[in-house]
């Protein structure tokens, strides 16, 4: 019965160099070309989600400094209208979609299992697939500038005037489409995070002992599952409408402009914390090494998270105010607005507890994620503010929306990530980055972007409506849009220092070590950067802080990392129960695969088919993911899929 | 050896059933796709609530066709279960006559939609109505697809010989993708067939 390939009981050892050896040639990705286009290893895939979101990032800011230079002064002729509203759509979905999420994905990619203490993803070849898809997908949406037709009605892309009627070109169906493709690149990433979290910890790690980073991208994930198909729909409803003559949204047939702004918002609102929630969770991980002492208010700060986000589906009608909706609904989705700043507080008063009561360190990352704090208070403000029906009434559509907006997410999202890039560039690389030209960039990026964004209060206040191409001298705007200018330059060199000390760095930083900041989580614990496998032997966790517990002193048992359960069979990780992160089975992983490529490549070929209505095109794509799938899926041996005959 | 390594039981290895990876993300996998409905859903009361009554096609969907397709799709549950029960215990055979019934009562399903696409006044351009009735009946059919494809492959993989008592997780987890299309199937039907009757 003691088959060892259904059943046996895990060796628990320490690595010796010979079976360090053997994990090497397990886990390795092979070299070149081809390994490049087949590989699943996290960290891999991760690196390459920060990366080419950093490319969407400069994307979407040239566009917003082309509309600075528009804005700069009245009457000025850089930009026409039509390519002004191209160049606003194009900012906010590269910055919102293209940018803002995928780039907490490849930190929640790459530091996940060495958070967990795993050797992968749940769904390792899922995941190369998300990234393959993401890719894709937004080149997809590029194309569509490339040919001088982007989307051209603002990332929120309102009925009317997305529908055909009123926007005859291709506009609009790179954005719906492209949306639709994107759409499955989130979803099955969501999915991928839930159940790694769920399944793949190490042994001991139990809920209570969760990284606090982890809660922020689980929460958000769950959201997507429950909020991508919305958007889905909706982007479906309108191509149906614009190609197929349906009649969601078109008024003279009865259509519903405003289920469009309820399907759009259903998903975006939610989005938006999907956005903000991982950012804080790097945050809330980060800071703490800093300040040399835990988190203050580990449970406190995990459900404020948690709650942030249910209440987070409830307020979708506050981006509505303006529509002629009932009273009831302005009260109740007012009020639940409002009540969502208390989970808010509870971070931000956690994280100014661990300042006060720790030894700060004041590094370039530490700079990054205590700034993020006063950023978020005066977004969170100004959201507060909006929160509020009568005030949203008067400041909807204006700058002030704007400069909310971008106090929200350059400043919960934007300052956090470039902290974090600071924080784990030494994990990533085995080299710091360089802290002399760190602090510069911080003070460039800081007071950049507090004199491009805090003088757009007022613009809005003194009536600036959002998205027009241009304005006229009387108007009285002309200073203030001249200041956003130069701050949004500012800005703009700061990011370009960021990009600058990565490439120096990456050269001649000083090496790094497994653990520079004297940080307490598993990541911190193998060698920088980590080997193919991520951990010799899985290792065993008896508290939040593995690495810091001789000096905390929090429990008597102590976690293990140099001696722990040596998987060698195959590429092989310990399963754990959801709650207790007991060990309840050893899972077989796969290896290197072409499919997600080939199943993205189909994919790509049929959404092209469906925007230029060539149908053929659409059915061999389908044709070829469809293959790609059920190679994928085919059930190995080697995976414990199916059953071996022994010979 | 430590306290640690001796309560370590032996512990299964690979794809145990329920505790495989891909159950649990098949269960996600659900959860997503139903919500996908449930927007579609209320796409369709918002249009109820909105126009009040004066969207109703003349003439509601027929029951014809739809009503032994919904009941063919209902049974093949119980033809499902067979299966997943002949893979849980080994019994190749109960396997093989539950996927096959499931597929072929799947089917069935499939094709009675069709006809009645064909038979149906109502098309796709025909007021809100119309619109909602195709989306929602084709989004459907597209995961009944799938499902089909699902049985299908799973009827090779089982004709191979790929599955027993201990490695059948692939059966688990298309059987639970089984169920919710058939629940999706329902509620579309009491959507789109009933509830019209009722108002």
């Amino acid at each position: 019965m003691a088959d060892p390939e259904l059943e046996r009981r895990p060796e628990f050892a320490t690595a010796t160099v010979a079976y360090a050896h053997d994990l090497e040639r397990l886990w390795e990705t092979s070299p070149g070309i081809a390994g490049w286009l087949s590989t699943v290893d996290h960290k891999e895939i991760g690196i390459r989600y920060l990366v080419t979101a950093f490319a969407f990032l400069c994307a979407g800011g040239i566009e917003a400094l082309l509309m600075r230079l528009q804005l700069a002064g009245p009457d000025r002729h850089v930009l026409g209208p039509h390519a002004y509203d191209q160049a606003f759509s194009m900012h906010g979905i590269s910055m919102i979609f293209l940018y803002a999420f995928p780039v907490l994905s490849g930190f929640s990619n790459y530091l996940w299992p060495l958070v967990l203490g795993s050797r992968d993803m749940a769904f390792p070849r899922l995941n190369a697939l998300s990234y393959w898809i993401y890719v894709a997908a937004g080149l997809f949406m590029y194309a569509g500038l490339a040919i001088g037709q982007a989307p051209n009605d603002g990332w929120y892309n309102y009925v009317p005037y997305a529908n055909r009627e009123y926007n005859p070109g291709m506009n609009e169906d790179f954005y719906s489409l492209g949306m639709i493709f994107l759409g499955i690149s989130t979803t099955v990433g969501s999915i991928n995070f839930i159940v790694t979290l769920a399944r793949t910890r190490a042994p001991g790690m139990s809920v209570n002992r969760l990284p606090i980073l982890v809660w922020g991208t689980l929460t958000a994930s769950v959201a997507n599952v429950l909020a991508v198909p919305s958007v889905s729909l909706a982007f479906f409803l309108l191509w149906m409408d614009r190609q197929f003559g349906t009649h969601f949204f078109d008024v003279p047939q009865g259509g519903q402009p405003l289920l469009w702004q309820h399907l759009f918002w259903m998903y975006a609102h939610p989005w938006v914390y999907a956005l903000v929630l991982p950012a804080m969770g790097i945050v809330s991980d980060g800071l703490p090494t800093f300040c040399r002492r835990p988190l203050v208010g580990y449970a406190p700060v995990a459900l404020a998270t948690v709650a942030t986000m249910i209440l987070g589906f409830g307020v979708w009608v506050h981006h509505m105010f303006a529509t002629g909706i009932p009273n009831l609904a302005l009260a109740f989705f007012g009020g639940a607005s409002i009540v969502i700043a208390v989970p808010s507080a509870v971070a931000v008063f956690a994280w100014t507890a661990t300042i006060w009561l720790g030894r700060p360190v004041i590094t370039t990352a530490f700079l990054f994620f205590a700034s993020m704090i006063v950023l978020f208070v005066i977004g969170g403000v100004s959201g507060f503010m909006t929160g509020s029906v009568p005030v949203d009434w008067q400041l909807t559509e204006t700058y002030f929306v704007v400069a909310h907006i971008h106090y929200v997410l350059i400043g919960i999202n934007v300052f956090p990530v470039v902290g974090g890039i600071y924080y784990w560039f030494p994990k990533f690389t085995g080299r710091m980055l360089d802290e002399k030209l760190g602090k510069w960039n911080f003070w460039t990026m800081f007071i950049g972007f507090n004199v491009a964004f805090l003088p757009m209060h007022l613009t809005g206040l003194w009536g600036m409506p959002r998205r027009i191409y241009t304005y006229s001298p009387d108007m009285g705007w002309t200073t203030l849009n001249a200041i956003t200018t130069v701050g949004a330059f500012i800005f703009a060199i700061g990011v370009a220092m960021l990009l600058i000390n990565v490439v120096i760095s990456l050269r001649v930083g000083r090496i790094a070590g497994a653990n520079p900041w004297d940080a307490p989580t598993l990541e911190w614990s193998v060698p920088s950067p980590p080997p193919p496998y991520n951990f010799a032997v899985i290792p065993h966790v008896a508290s939040r802080h593995p690495l810091w517990e001789d000096r905390l002193g929090e429990s008597e048992v102590t976690s293990l990392v140099t001696r722990g359960l040596l998987l060698d069979h195959g590429r092989e990780t310990i399963g754990t129960s959801p709650l207790d992160g007991d060990p309840d089975v050893i899972l077989k992983m796969p290896g290197d695969s072409y499919m997600p490529l080939l199943l993205s490549v189909g994919l790509t070929m049929g959404f092209v088919g469906l925007l230029v209505h060539l149908w053929w095109l659409a059915v061999a794509g389908a044709a070829v993911a469809l293959i790609a799938g059920v190679v994928w899926l085919w059930p190995r041996g080697t995976l414990g899929q199916r059953r071996v005959r022994h010979v | 050896m430590s306290e640690t390594a001796r309560s370590l039981p032996v512990l299964p290895v690979g794809t145990p059933g329920r505790r495989s990876l891909g159950w649990w993300g098949m269960l996600w996998a659900i959860v997503t796709e139903g919500t996908l409905f449930a927007y579609l859903l209320f796409s369709y009361g918002y249009f109820a609530v909105q126009l009040a009554g004066n969207w109703m096609p003349r003439q509601v969907p027929p029951l014809r066709l739809a009503l032994p397709g919904i009941v063919l799709l209902v049974i093949s549950v119980p033809a499902m279960w067979l299966g997943s029960f002949g893979a849980r215990r080994g019994r190749t055979v109960a396997l093989l006559i539950g996927l096959v019934l499931a597929l072929a009562l799947g089917a069935a399903f499939g094709v009675l939609q069709g006809l009645d696409w064909r038979s149906e006044p109502l098309t796709l351009r025909q007021g809100e109505f119309g619109s909602v009735y195709y989306t929602l009946t084709g989004l459907h059919l597209a995961h009944l697809a799938a499902g089909l494809l699902g049985l299908l492959l799973m009827l090779i993989w089982s004709a191979l010989g790929y599955f027993d008592a201990r490695r059948h997780a692939p059966v688990l987890i298309l059987a639970a993708y089984w169920y919710f299309v058939v629940v999706v199937g329902v509620t579309v039907f009491v959507a789109l067939y009933v509830l019209p009757r009722v108002w």
